[in-house]
């Protein structure tokens, strides 16, 4: 995997406005400046294929795992299931610490996990092991 | 159910606030001593609530439980819990801290979960509500004691509430 950069192209999804905010503001304190927005599953997929049709893909998706559309788990096996997804770089949030659930998201394909809550380290370290050089 | 009941019931949501002020709100809270509420009426102009159903093991079977927290906030508090969480200062009510108490009690619960996992429940997380306006009447499960705890964070006090009843 690449280095992280703070450049790329980022979508964070999450239904709840307050998540997204502190999601983004802890991106933009790493010098993140491109990061879109997407309130639920479904919305987040249609953004991501329209943004591979133009040419300009997300490099980094960052996803809540409950949404009341489509779920995180959802969103992450659809991705994982065309080849032009495959390698991109996902980071799953939850609220649900279960052993369980991370096994779920593993096999899933995930590519990190991170616990509810979280500060801005925290997020770092998770992503730092996911862009590991 | 008897009040040490639900003071071990609650420890793990206790813990879960905790540690989630400490972690987003940069506080530590210091939470008063839990009292049988006596009405409905949410204690502060925003409430968030969220409920939960599921099973316990009682007496070696599988038993259905139900019930729900819900933390209610002055405005002035939740919008300095909101400023903290969020990094960046909130004088009113704005789209971006709408759900802020939502997010609370849905990191509250998901953390609660995993803890009372160990104690034989398995719980089922609703999506969390939220209402704002004072004298709102919290529509608690039916049959159920509601226990109330202030909370106190730098950021003045809150309630956090909590019932639950196997069925």
């Amino acid at each position: 995997m690449a280095a992280f950069n703070p450049k790329m192209r980022i979508l964070v999804v999450d239904d709840m406005n307050t998540m997204r905010k502190i999601i983004k503001g802890m991106l933009q304190k790493m010098g993140c400046d491109n990061i879109t927005e997407a309130d639920d599953g479904n919305p987040a997929w249609s953004l991501i294929q329209e943004a591979h049709a133009a040419g300009r893909p997300f490099e980094f998706i960052i996803s809540d795992w409950n949404m009341p559309g489509m779920t995180g788990i959802d969103l992450l096996k659809n991705v994982r299931s065309k080849d032009e997804f495959k390698k991109v770089p996902f980071l799953m949030v939850t609220a649900e610490a279960e052993q369980s659930n991370v096994v779920i998201a593993v096999k899933a394909g995930v590519s990190n996990y991170i616990i509810k809550p979280f500060n801005p380290d925290t997020l770092k370290g998770k992503i730092d092991k996911i862009f590991v050089p | 159910m008897n009040i040490e009941s639900y003071v071990k019931f609650s420890k793990p949501f206790i813990d879960a606030l905790r540690d989630t002020f400490k972690v987003m709100v940069q506080s530590d809270i210091t939470p008063h001593s839990p009292k049988m509420k006596k009405d409905n009426k949410a204690k502060g102009e925003v409430t968030a609530m969220i409920g939960m159903n599921g099973t316990v093991i009682k007496d070696g079977k599988d038993q259905e439980f139900n019930g729900m927290i819900a933390f209610s906030f002055r405005k002035e508090v939740y919008l300095k819990i909101a400023s903290a969480m969020l990094m960046q200062e909130y004088k009113d009510y704005h789209e971006d801290v709408e759900d802020t108490g939502s997010e609370i009690a849905n990191i509250i619960m998901g953390n609660a979960k995993k803890v009372l996992a160990t104690q034989g429940y398995k719980i089922g997380m609703s999506t969390p509500t939220r209402v704002k306006g004072l004298d709102y009447e919290i529509k608690y499960p039916g049959n159920t004691i509601v226990i109330e705890t202030t909370i106190t964070c730098a950021y003045g006090d809150f309630t956090f509430d909590i019932c639950y009843r196997v069925t």
